[in-house]
């Protein structure tokens, strides 16, 4: 995978080297008093010592936390600042392969061997801890999707979230998740809402998963006036494209018999 | 040639011996009001100047000479005067440019009395008129001095101060801006603040103008009375006053700093504030004052996240939920003719938009003849509504008085009258006259501004505050103008709310981030605002969403003259935010959707 060179910081894109990496101690007093005030100080703890946050939790964070208390967990979540990398304009094509949705009957062992085969070590796929498994005992590196224009009811997300967790904790070779919430057309309103809604799904997702992987988000699910509040919500890349468009099987094998995909491959 | 050092005195026979300073070549000297040398040295108008010592806490960059003006026992140009007793007040009138003296009588009367007498600004001129069983007067300075020994109550506050602590009460303090000194500076005023001590009797002699005392009293008050030189009693006597007004709330926990000078390059040290950023955040959380000087350093230093959560938590203080209303715009046609207005408003209230404000918009008062003509106007539209009348801006309001020549406090008092109730914060955008001025709207200052939004709360109206984003003004301007807004508030509580006034000029337009700092920083500083205003702007949505979500808590929708389609869009915005985990389901939001959502 390539390094990155350059990040965003102020919403202007700077080399890495100029990013500051510094953090202040986690759970300051007055983080302390504040949370305690408002009554997320014990989830905070267990963020500040790295211990998982339970099915509870979760569902407390999806329900009740607004966008301070999510932004200040995540920094705790967070061990230190990390720059937030804009793959997108790195100019370098992605190395690893996009599986669609609907994919999950395919991975058998031996769709797993042919696209070893192929030199396919990184796929994306949804939270589906079976095909997660089998990918991951191959070898094969796991980026996944959550798709939240099909996850819609509070149990529903907290259940994502919770299998989310389940699977970043249980495997080392998931690499990353990324939240997809198609962008609202028309009103600057209505793109606001979908702004902020994508962005507490990261915040959450942040907390729920610490700084074990990374958190994408694609550069055209945010507004313009979004996308500098990705880092704070706990998104460490912003990406190019976006794996909004399910593929079937037979068009996954087919265009991945004819070339190696970069980015914006099934797009 | 290097510029002389701009020094201000105030003017008053206590300060007299300081007089000796215009003597000195490289000063450029002049006097003023303690309030108007407070004012200078904010607004960098002066180098230099004796300034109430309440300024060292509310701004926390300022350091002192170690000279100023100081009580023992005593002080006899400090009173509240009274023809009962201490008890029986229900008002203080106070004078106009008391700044320290007011602190220092809150805090007497807090620790004194259970309930809180209204305090009322008044200017000097028949100050002691006002004087009745229940309505008591603090006067300053020469009227003080003058007034003694003719009141049954007189409460000298230097000696009531001294019968609660032991201690000196400092009133005013010489202080800098420390960029402009050196050690050299220092050690050249230092000299000359005690030659004013030992030049107070020749200047006495010497003096032509009318003394409140005779001279005899008059040698007797600034030999015997005042201390000029605050001396270590005198420092343990500020501590004592800035920690009990801290713990009441009154003033920030900034401490009086004496200038200190770099080892090696003799300069200043700037002090800045010494807390940490945790330790003032913390105080934002107790619902504790902040400087100057400590809002800046939350502005350069807090982490957003902390920011976030601390404005939150203030704005949860005044109520947990977020409110929507509705203004409307009334046109000329409509002002002129009530039975219009009538039916737009049922219509609005139909469609569950009903108004909380109408903004008539007739004529300019330039075309108006007279004020009465303006009383009747507003009064047609009053007769037709319960909503609030905004009717005349600040500088509308200064215009007629002018115009008509009758005072402001008049003026103001026969348009509430008429029915008119909100003023703007238009006028307001920036209370610093050194900016204005610089800009050519220097056309009134912004005590003139204040005075007016002054009597409009003291005759019950409620007003509007606002402050620009420019990248013109510095923070210290911006949170200068706030600390303005903040101490009218204390003593004429009748700010409704505070909106941030963006530029339209890209060339002065902040980033993003900046202004989102500076809006909850502005939440944290204003402690005793309720209301901050999100304008209902389809482009700003995120902005305005992220401000909702981290201090702000009313969003503004403008009905203008037109459809109500525009709000109904901003209904549906702020409904569909409610699954983005705010609580922003506040009942007024809720009652005014469920005519379009539910």
């Amino acid at each position: 995978m390539s390094l990155a060179r350059f990040g965003i910081m102020n919403g202007r894109k700077v080399p890495v080297s100029e990013i500051p990496a510094l953090e202040e101690p986690r759970l300051g007093s007055f983080a302390r008093r504040a949370l305690k005030k408002i009554g997320f100080l014990s989830i905070a703890e267990k963020i500040a010592t790295s211990r998982a946050i339970s099915e509870s939790e979760i569902a407390r964070l999806v329900d009740q936390a607004g966008i301070p208390v999510l932004i200040k967990l995540v920094k705790i979540a967070r061990e230190r600042s990390k720059p937030i990398l804009d793959s997108s304009q790195l100019g370098v094509s992605q190395d690893f392969y996009k599986v669609g949705r609907d994919l999950n009957d395919l991975i058998t062992p031996a769709w797993i061997s042919e696209i070893k085969n192929r030199g396919v070590n990184r796929v994306e796929l949804p939270l589906q801890p079976g095909a997660v498994s089998s990918l991951t005992e191959a070898g094969i590196q796991v980026d996944l999707v959550s798709d939240f224009d099909r996850i819609i009811t509070h149990d529903d997300i907290v259940a994502e979230f919770v299998k989310l967790s389940s699977l970043v904790n249980s495997s080392g070779r998931v690499k990353s998740w990324m939240p997809v919430l198609t962008p609202a057309s028309g009103q600057y309103q209505e793109a606001a809402a979908r702004d902020f809604q994508l962005l507490r799904l990261v915040g959450i997702a942040r907390i729920v998963c610490g700084d074990r992987i990374s958190i994408r988000i694609a550069r055209s699910l945010l507004s313009v006036d979004a996308r500098p509040y990705a880092a704070l919500a706990g998104s460490t890349d912003v990406v190019n494209y976006s794996p909004v468009d399910p593929v079937d099987g037979e068009i996954f094998i087919r265009t991945f018999s004819l070339q190696k995909t970069g980015e914006n491959s099934f797009l | 040639m290097a510029r002389k050092i701009r020094i201000s005195n105030i003017s008053s026979l206590t300060s007299l011996p300081y007089l000796y300073l215009a003597e000195a070549g490289f000063l450029d000297y002049r006097e003023a009001s303690a309030a108007e040398n407070a004012r200078m040295l904010a607004e960098g108008e002066v180098d230099i100047a004796l300034v109430p010592v309440t300024e060292f806490a509310v701004n926390g960059s300022y350091v002192g000479f170690d000279f100023g003006l100081a009580g023992s026992s005593k002080i006899d140009s400090v009173y509240l005067l009274g023809q009962g007793s201490l008890e029986q007040l229900k008002n203080v009138c106070i004078d106009v440019n008391a700044c320290a003296a007011v602190y220092l009588l809150r805090l007497i009367l807090m620790e004194r009395l259970a309930q809180q007498p209204n305090l009322v600004r008044l200017r000097h001129e028949g100050l002691l008129e006002q004087i009745s069983d229940n309505t008591g007067c603090l006067v300053i300075g020469d009227i003080a001095l003058a007034a003694r020994g003719k009141y049954p109550l007189e409460l000298d506050l230097a000696e009531e101060w001294h019968r609660l602590t032991n201690k000196p009460f400092v009133f005013c303090v010489w202080a800098a801006r420390p960029e402009i000194l050196t050690r050299e500076l220092d050690q050249k005023l230092n000299k000359l603040f005690n030659k004013c001590l030992l030049a107070g009797q020749a200047l006495l002699q010497g003096t032509k103008t009318t003394l409140p005392l005779s001279k005899l009293e008059a040698m007797k008050h600034i030999s015997q009375t005042v201390k000029y030189r605050l001396d270590d009693e005198c420092k343990l006597g500020m501590s004592e006053f800035f920690r009990r007004a801290y713990q009441l709330n009154l003033l920030p926990s900034e401490p009086y700093r004496t200038a200190r000078y770099s080892l090696m390059g003799g300069e200043a040290i700037v002090p800045g504030s010494s807390r940490s950023v945790d330790s003032i955040l913390e105080d934002t959380v107790m619902d504790k004052r902040i400087s100057v000087a400590e809002a800046i350093k939350l502005i350069q230093e807090a982490s957003t996240s902390d920011l976030a959560l601390a404005a939150d938590l203030a704005r949860k203080k005044f109520a947990d939920l977020r409110g929507v209303e509705f203004e409307l715009d009334a046109t000329p046609t409509q002002v002129n003719n009530p039975k219009e207005l009538e039916s737009r408003m049922q219509f609005l209230s139909a469609q569950g938009c009903s108004p909380r404000l109408i903004r008539l918009r007739g004529e300019s008062p330039q075309n108006w003849d007279d004020l009465t003509a303006i009383e009747n106007k507003i009064n047609q539209v009053r007769r037709c509504t319960n909503a609030s009348i905004e009717a005349l801006t600040v500088p509308e309001i200064l215009w007629l008085s002018a115009k008509t020549g009758r005072r402001v406090r008049e003026v103001v008092s026969r348009l509430v009258s008429a029915g008119m109730n909100h003023l703007p914060a238009d006028g307001g955008e920036i209370l610093i006259d050194r900016a204005n001025r610089a800009e050519g709207r220097g056309l009134f200052t912004s005590w003139e501004w204040l005075n007016v939004i002054k009597w409009g709360h003291r005759f019950g109206a409620q007003t509007g505050a606002g402050i620009r984003v420019d990248k013109t003004d510095s923070w210290e301007d911006r949170f200068i103008h706030l600390n303005k807004l903040r101490t009218l508030q204390d003593e004429t509580p009748g700010f409704r709310s505070l909106t941030f006034l963006p530029t339209r000029d890209p060339q002065k337009m902040e980033s993003p981030d900046i202004e989102f700092r500076f809006h909850m920083v502005a939440r944290l500083f204003l402690n005793n605002f309720g209301r901050f205003n999100e304008m209902e702007s389809g482009e700003r949505a995120f902005r305005s969403t992220l401000n909702l979500s981290c201090g702000h808590d009313s969003v503004v929708i403008r009905l203008g003259d037109g459809s109500i389609d525009k709000a109904k869009d901003a209904l549906k915005f702020l409904s569909s935010l409610r699954t983005t985990g705010m609580d922003i389901e506040p009942v007024s939001v809720r009652d005014t959707l469920s005519s379009f959502l539910n």
